[in-house]
């Protein structure tokens, strides 16, 4: 499976937003709704959920191995289990590094990728290796853990972002208030 | 527990045509999003109930960076984000959300204050769904005002 798999293009996500606030998304909005994006997969993830297609609803990720929740434990211990987590919960997290690394990969006039980034760093006993985070969000795809795709809500989500912040709500704030 | 179905009726001018009472619908859910989510209070302007030590101290409260203060009924986003025009006819609009959804039984134990329990927890509601008249009447007095 190849790198560019975990890297997300919003390239589908902002032409059907385009086609529901009926606008074409001004350049100033694509950096913040990238943001916007990767902070909801984020969140949701951490949250213990993961999207198997774009538009699909969120599932729980699949659960944890006993013989990995016990080494989730000796982790905890050792102090380098990440507080975004627990030792049994299913949420991508050990370390930390894969989520928080996840954001802006590029933005260019046409094109906003988002994804994990960086080289994994040695914490406590696991030593980096050189591998990419990239590469732990494949692994994890293989494994049946899909998280870097947008859900049907999560899109509605980000349709109210970009109308609060660029589109028509801009213009009627006292009004809803 | 089976969720109640969550829906609010609100009756509006016969003189709106099917367009006004889209726009009309679109501006009080979204007045509702701003009401909840910034001024935290419910359909009545009362203050939300605080959060409970439990729920502020739990881990899923830090993944979604949530503070105490700010009692915003959202976690995922995903229940206000659900929240819709069901449907609309002449001098009436429905919002809500659609039944036997996750987030139907989310609005639910707000709503209701049961959080999935059986009985409602004292003290504990926050009823959000619904909208004061005179903000009503003011959002219809802005559809009738662009439409001329």
């Amino acid at each position: 499976m190849s790198k560019s798999k975990a890297i997300k293009q919003l390239d589908n996500i902002f032409s059907r937003l385009e086609g529901v606030v009926e606008e074409t998304i001004n350049q100033k909005a694509m950096r913040p709704l990238g943001e916007f994006i990767a902070e909801l997969i984020r969140k949701r993830t951490r949250l213990g959920y993961g999207v198997d297609r774009d538009y699909g609803q969120k599932t729980k990720l699949k659960s944890l191995k006993a013989s990995y929740k016990k080494f989730r434990g000796y982790a905890d211990e050792a102090g380098f289990l990440s507080s975004n987590t627990s030792q049994g919960k299913s949420n991508l997290t050990l370390t930390g590094q894969l989520l928080d690394s996840y954001g802006i990969i590029k933005v260019s006039r046409s094109l906003v990728a988002i994804g994990p980034k960086g080289t994994r760093r040695n914490v406590g006993r696991l030593k980096g290796r050189g591998i990419s985070n990239q590469q732990i969000a494949l692994y994890q795809e293989e494994q049946g853990r899909i998280f870097n795709r947008l859900s049907e809500l999560e899109f509605l989500q980000t349709v109210r972002f970009y109308r609060k912040n660029f589109g028509d709500l801009l213009h009627k704030r006292k009004l809803i208030s | 527990m089976t969720a109640k179905h969550q829906k609010v009726s609100l009756k509006v001018p016969k003189s709106l045509n099917p367009d006004e009472r889209l726009e009309l619908a679109d501006l009080v859910i979204e007045h509702i999003y701003e009401r909840t989510t910034k001024d935290n209070t419910d359909k009545n302007g009362n203050s939300f109930p605080k959060y409970s030590k439990k729920y502020t101290n739990s881990l899923d409260f830090k993944n979604a960076g949530k503070t105490k203060g700010n009692i915003d009924l959202q976690l995922s986003g995903d229940m206000l984000a659900a929240m819709k025009l069901l449907t609309h006819k002449n001098g009436e609009i429905t919002i809500g959300f659609e039944r036997g959804t996750e987030e139907n039984a989310k609005a639910d134990g707000n709503i209701r204050g049961t959080y999935g329990q059986a009985s409602p927890i004292p003290g504990k509601k926050r009823d959000f769904l619904g909208i004061e008249q005179s903000k009503l009447r003011e959002l219809i007095e802005y559809v009738k005002v662009k439409s001329n």
